[in-house]
């Protein structure tokens, strides 16, 4: 039964040859069937009538949007809405001028309640520029600060909020009003210094519909000088310092680093004398008293340093890593700390306290975008092309170990080149004086429609 | 800042398309692709096909994006872009300002060597972004022409190839397997195919670490332009779903002046197109 060698060598040869043709074969049919996608492409864009749109002065949109609201004392929801419009122009007039307005108006509406408009000058400035310094005049928003939901050295956000229309993070600094001043910028090859000057202009603030609103942000006179200077390649580290009448100067640092190819790592810091928070929101001690909206009575009063009006050094920080995988999702991790605000005793004390000061305090640190206890912990996620072309999903969860409550936001996007809809939802956990899940609102839907012309 | 995400795709797309075109500049019709030995210089072709596209000196230009999906247009936009040779390190610094669709424009992004920037006119708030964040969006397919091929990659062989290109003639070519030279270059490798004649850049195939098949581009359309027939056109293919297609047409060529001072964070607030 042996076979000849010959034999062997046949059937190994014809083996051999057969496993060659099969995977040539194979080889040429996915040649050919690549060349023909490749034909079918270029095809296509022997087709493609592709011009280049001409830059435009003014881009404007508008908004509508419908709003259910379900409050935590378990009453039945709420509905309202709002519609929008907003437009930004930026016009050259002159090879060295230009001009940049910008403003929103928002209408909003509620069940059982007159309308309410609101008109949001955010800027109109004039600039100048010459060969490497620049000078620019009027209502401008100014924004420093490399952090994602905190940003202590973004020190005209301090009233800056006419109209809340949504939590978000991205929103909240898309929307608010700037700042009158006169600013000059001075650029080099590795760096820049930057000043700037806001003079004070009313001590009050103004909520009439079509008011510019001056009174919020030039209460009072301020100063604020910024430099940028690469020190080394991929790290140009900004120097800040600012000072307002009746305040002692503060400074601040915003780094940046990339630690690799997906993930950028930020520190923005601001330090200076000040009083606390609570101080500032002209809250005066006084922790003892009935509770309300059937909360606990108070615990007796609790002598707690940032309570005291007394002036001290006090940091705060927004540090954090932002990561991208290769699936289109980006996630931030963010650590926020303000030593200008209660620590886990004082907050104890306030939120158990009365209710007057401590609302006074929340609507305080709002409105001066400062957090309301000394520490939170934010994580942010968004992702891009879910199933289908342009779908976005952004989520996140803002938490204070304190009080262990904790805000959840998310968004499912879409849009075509003018139309676009979301859906976003809130819902807040924590007890009713908690920092993150305050009364009212324990849950809330939204439905979006923008047209952008 | 999240509507944009998308838009780093594709102004990866522009930047890395346009930033070649700075690049070689030097050398430019100055070297033979032959050795001494009269061998082919795999890496002396690649600098000469960067150089056939890459204008001398600083420059703008405008790149209309149209996207299909199994033959459908799904998507189209505009981008202006701004580049500039940084001589010290030999890459590219590109300022890309976004021109369509309306609820992008204005929008920002800064490339100068790993450090990228995002800027949002509506919140005049500048955003660090990763690399890898530069590529979300179907326009990922964008960046095939990474950041000056000769300074990011070395060309590890040269050989002699006819093939179709994207005009369906047939070219003379060399075919040059290119690998990453650099801890930061987009591909694993590439190939090249480039014309014997002219230097111009013909098709790319680009390659992921794991060796698969990312996207085939064709470069076609080539006109005078600055001074030079430079390729207007590019046809992107996905390597996976080859019909997910982008066109790229270039248009509006100039020489921009393009001060370093521009080139960093602080002054994107400040930029205007020009």
């Amino acid at each position: 039964m042996s076979e000849a060698p010959g034999g062997r060598c046949f059937e190994r040869c014809a083996g051999a040859w057969l496993l060659l043709l099969v995977a040539t074969g194979r080889m040429l049919g996915a040649e050919a069937i690549a060349q023909e996608g490749d034909e079918a492409a270029l095809a296509l864009a022997d087709r493609t009538r592709a011009e280049a749109a001409a830059p435009r002065t003014c881009i404007e949109y508008s908004e509508v949007a419908a709003i259910e609201t379900t409050e935590s004392d378990g009453a039945a929801p709420s509905t309202g809405g709002r519609g929008s419009f907003a437009i930004r122009c930026d016009a050259a007039l002159g090879p060295e001028w230009r001009a940049v307005v910008s403003d929103r108006f928002d209408d909003f509406f509620a069940s059982g309640a007159s309308n309410q408009p609101v008109n949001t000058l955010k800027e109109a400035y004039l600039s100048f520029r010459g060969s490497t310094e620049l000078f620019d005049f009027g209502r401008i928003n100014v924004r420093q600060g490399v952090g994602y939901a905190y940003n202590p050295t973004d020190y005209f956000r301090a009233d800056a909020l006419r109209a809340v229309i949504s939590i978000d993070p991205d929103t909240l600094r898309d929307e608010r009003l700037g700042t009158l001043m006169a600013r000059s910028q001075t650029l080099w090859s590795s760096g820049s210094l930057t000043a700037v000057f806001a003079p004070r202009v009313s001590a009050q603030p103004n909520d009439s519909p079509l008011n510019p609103d001056f009174g919020a942000t030039n209460d009072r006179s301020r100063w604020l000088v910024v430099l940028s200077q690469r020190v080394a390649t991929d790290f140009q580290p900004q120097l800040l310092v600012t000072g307002a009448q009746h305040s002692s100067p503060q400074v601040g640092l915003d780094l940046t680093h990339l630690l690799n190819s997906a993930t950028v790592a930020y520190l923005e810091y601001s330090g200076g004398r000040s009083p606390s928070n609570l101080a500032l929101s002209e809250y005066e001690p006084s922790v003892s008293g009935p509770a309300v909206l059937g909360l606990p009575v108070s615990e007796p009063a609790i002598s707690e340093p940032s309570i005291s009006t007394q002036t001290a050094f006090r940091p705060r920080l927004s540090t954090g890593l932002a990561y991208t995988t290769p699936y289109k999702l980006s996630v931030t991790l963010e650590y926020e700390y303000d030593a200008a605000a209660p620590g886990s005793t004082g907050w104890r004390v306030l939120r158990t306290g009365p209710i007057p000061p401590y609302v006074q305090y929340r609507d305080y640190a709002a409105l001066q975008g400062e957090l309301a206890t000394r520490q939170n912990l934010f994580v942010y996620a968004h992702w891009d092309d879910v199933l289908i072309n342009r779908l976005g999903l952004t989520a996140f969860v803002r938490y204070d170990p304190y009080d262990h409550s904790r805000v959840t936001w998310a968004e499912a996007r879409y849009h075509w080149e003018h139309l676009g809809w979301a859906i976003q939802w809130q819902r807040n956990a924590g007890d009713a004086t908690s920092d993150e899940a305050p009364w009212p609102v324990r849950q809330s839907w939204l439905a979006l429609i923008d047209y952008y012309f | 800042m999240r509507e944009a995400m998308n838009m780093f795709g594709l102004i990866a797309m522009g930047m890395l398309l346009a930033a070649p075109y700075a690049g070689a500049a030097s050398l430019q019709g100055a070297e033979s692709p032959q050795s001494a030995t009269g061998t082919l210089d795999a890496q002396k072709i690649l600098a000469a096909s960067d150089a056939v596209r890459n204008p001398g000196k600083p420059f703008g230009l405008s790149i209309a994006l149209v996207e299909y999906r199994n033959a459908k247009e799904v998507d189209s936009n505009t981008l202006a872009i701004y580049s500039k040779l940084d001589g010290e390190t030999g890459r590219y610094r590109t300022l890309v300002s976004y021109v369509a669709p309306p609820r992008d424009a204005g929008k920002l992004v800064l490339q100068s060597g790993t450090e990228m920037w995002f800027y949002d006119p509506s919140s005049e708030a500048s955003i660090r972004i990763s690399p890898q964040q530069r590529l979300l969006g179907q326009a990922s397919t964008g960046d095939v022409v990474t950041v000056n091929f000769a300074h990011d990659y070395r060309a590890q062989s040269a050989t002699t190839e006819d093939i179709t290109d994207g005009d369906r003639k047939l070219r003379h070519c060399y075919k040059l397997a290119i690998s990453a030279a650099v801890p930061d270059a987009t591909y694993h490798r590439v190939e090249l195919w480039v014309e014997q004649s002219s230097n111009r850049p013909v098709k790319g195939k680009f390659y992921s670490d794991s060796d698969h098949l990312l996207k085939t581009a064709y470069y076609r359309r080539f006109e005078v332009q600055l001074g030079q027939e430079r390729p207007t056109e590019i046809v992107i293919i996905d390597g996976l779903t080859p019909t997910w297609v982008t066109v790229m047409r270039y248009s509006n060529y100039a020489w921009r002046e393009i001060d370093d001072s521009w080139l960093q964070r602080d002054y994107l607030p400040r930029f205007r197109p020009q």
